[in-house]
């Protein structure tokens, strides 16, 4: 009778700790995943370059973009007050209204402008003679040419933002030191 | 003296065969533990138990883009992980344009499960390293989160709202409620959208960096932006619907209540 109950005290005592060792480790549970990335190069920063022939007393102004992204651009001269410049050439150049020609299409990478005349209409001088002539010594007619990225709205149509201001020296980004 | 010692040795053997027996089973139980402890984690350990077949699948504008199901009849998990926001061949990115992006889910097993979404928006350079110090808040993911998506406010990093101040990588989303398992007319259960655009703030193409020469006599302005690339990562987890409190806290190490019906809310 006391054998008979050693036994089944030990075989409880095994039957728990086989159980309770057991329990713990008895869960998995059924999982899985799926995952996918995507994303893509952007170009910021055009760069162009103006090409100008003269003759006749007209500049042929044309602008090369020079950068790997697409971009718009325009230009304005500069002349004296006695100087009168007239715009004439290529039907893609409009005027602003402020002073800049603006080219109406988007430059391509590599791409290049049609040509936009600049007439510089001389001031007449009177000679030792006496004579109306037209003043044609020393003086400068400067173009400048100035582009910008093309920039999009939300359903795709393209724009330029010719009033956006580059930002800098933010928290974020300081000046730094040209290490070349 | 001796029948002190004979009365010491006397264990009856049945006792001794129950002992032995016990330790047996012992052992054989923390071998066993130890393997499901150590298998605990491992993918193919759940398959060879899975007697079910669960599968999860990430759709963008209604297209397949990746998939992990468990097949039980060949004993593997069939798999495939796409890429999000394709365009057209030479068509190139442009800033400021919005794309869509509809994303969402679809239980693809045959039983319920429980999902998330774990998103990561961010910079990298031509190699593909990370430019930690531009923003992922000008990568505009627009997120739905009326359809039964829960923002998990807690692990979210990145800005997701205007106003927002965050400016981190990660976005977290739970489901609310069940997803189905196909139904006998193979019709998948869906997700609503989770998100359903995406746009490259234009304010890009104005962040430069100046650069002064030693002797302050050059400047020079570099778009900060310029040759980067944003990156858009999608993670979508599941989990079984059976003891889901637990299997939840266990699997995605979160603590969530499920309701009578069904429904799950982050706690």
């Amino acid at each position: 009778m006391r054998q008979s109950k050693g036994t089944l005290l030990t075989a409880a005592i095994a039957l728990a700790m086989v159980t309770g060792i057991g329990a713990g480790s008895a869960k998995a549970y059924f999982t899985t995943f799926a995952t996918a990335r995507g994303g893509h190069e952007i170009t910021v920063g055009p760069e162009t370059q103006i090409t100008e022939e003269f003759s006749n007393w007209t500049k042929h102004v044309s602008l090369k973009n020079t950068g790997d992204v697409e971009c718009y651009v325009r230009v304005r001269a500069f002349a004296g007050n006695a100087f009168g410049l007239e715009y004439t050439g290529s039907e893609k150049w409009y005027s602003g209204g402020d002073g800049y020609w603006y080219y109406d299409e988007i430059v391509p990478a590599g791409g290049e402008t049609e040509i936009l005349d600049v007439k510089i209409e001389l001031p007449q001088v009177t000679d030792e003679l006496g004579n109306k002539v037209p003043y044609t010594e020393d003086f400068n007619v400067v173009v400048i040419q100035e582009c910008t990225a093309v920039l999009y709205r939300e359903d795709g149509t393209a724009y330029a933002d010719w009033n956006g201001k580059l930002e800098s020296g933010s928290d974020r980004y300081e000046w730094k030191e040209e290490t070349e | 003296m001796n029948r002190k010692r004979k009365k010491g040795i006397s264990v009856p053997s049945g006792t001794i065969l129950l002992f032995g027996a016990a330790v047996g089973l012992l052992l054989f139980s923390a071998v066993g533990s130890t393997r499901a402890a150590l298998t605990y984690y491992s993918e193919t350990y759940s398959a060879q138990i899975d007697v079910q077949s669960i599968g999860v699948t990430l759709l963008e504008n209604n297209q397949v883009i990746s998939y992990r199901d468990y097949t039980h009849a060949d004993d593997e998990w069939y798999e495939a992980s796409g890429k999000l926001l394709q365009l057209p061949e030479e068509e190139k990115w442009q800033i400021g344009r919005t794309y869509d992006a509809e994303l969402k889910v679809r239980n693809s097993g045959v039983i319920d499960e429980y999902v998330r979404v774990k998103l990561y928006k961010y910079w990298v350079d031509k190699e593909g390293k990370r430019l930690p110090y531009l923003s992922p808040a000008l990568i505009d993911l627009h997120l739905l989160t009326d359809g039964g998506w829960i923002l998990d406010e807690n692990a979210t990093t990145a800005h997701v709202r205007e106003g927002d101040g965050r400016d981190g990588e990660r976005i977290v989303l739970y489901y609310d409620r069940v997803l189905t398992a196909v139904d006998e007319n193979g019709s998948y259960d869906e997700t609503s959208l989770f998100a359903d655009s995406i746009t490259i703030d234009s304010s890009v193409a104005t962040k430069v960096t100046e650069y002064k020469s030693a002797d302050g006599s050059k400047i020079t302005t570099v778009y900060d932006y310029d040759g980067a690339s944003f990156v858009l990562e999608a993670e979508v987890d599941a989990v079984q619907t059976h003891n889901a409190e637990n299997a939840i806290r266990s699997a995605w190490g979160v603590d969530v209540e499920i309701g009578q019906d069904g429904s799950l809310r982050l706690k």
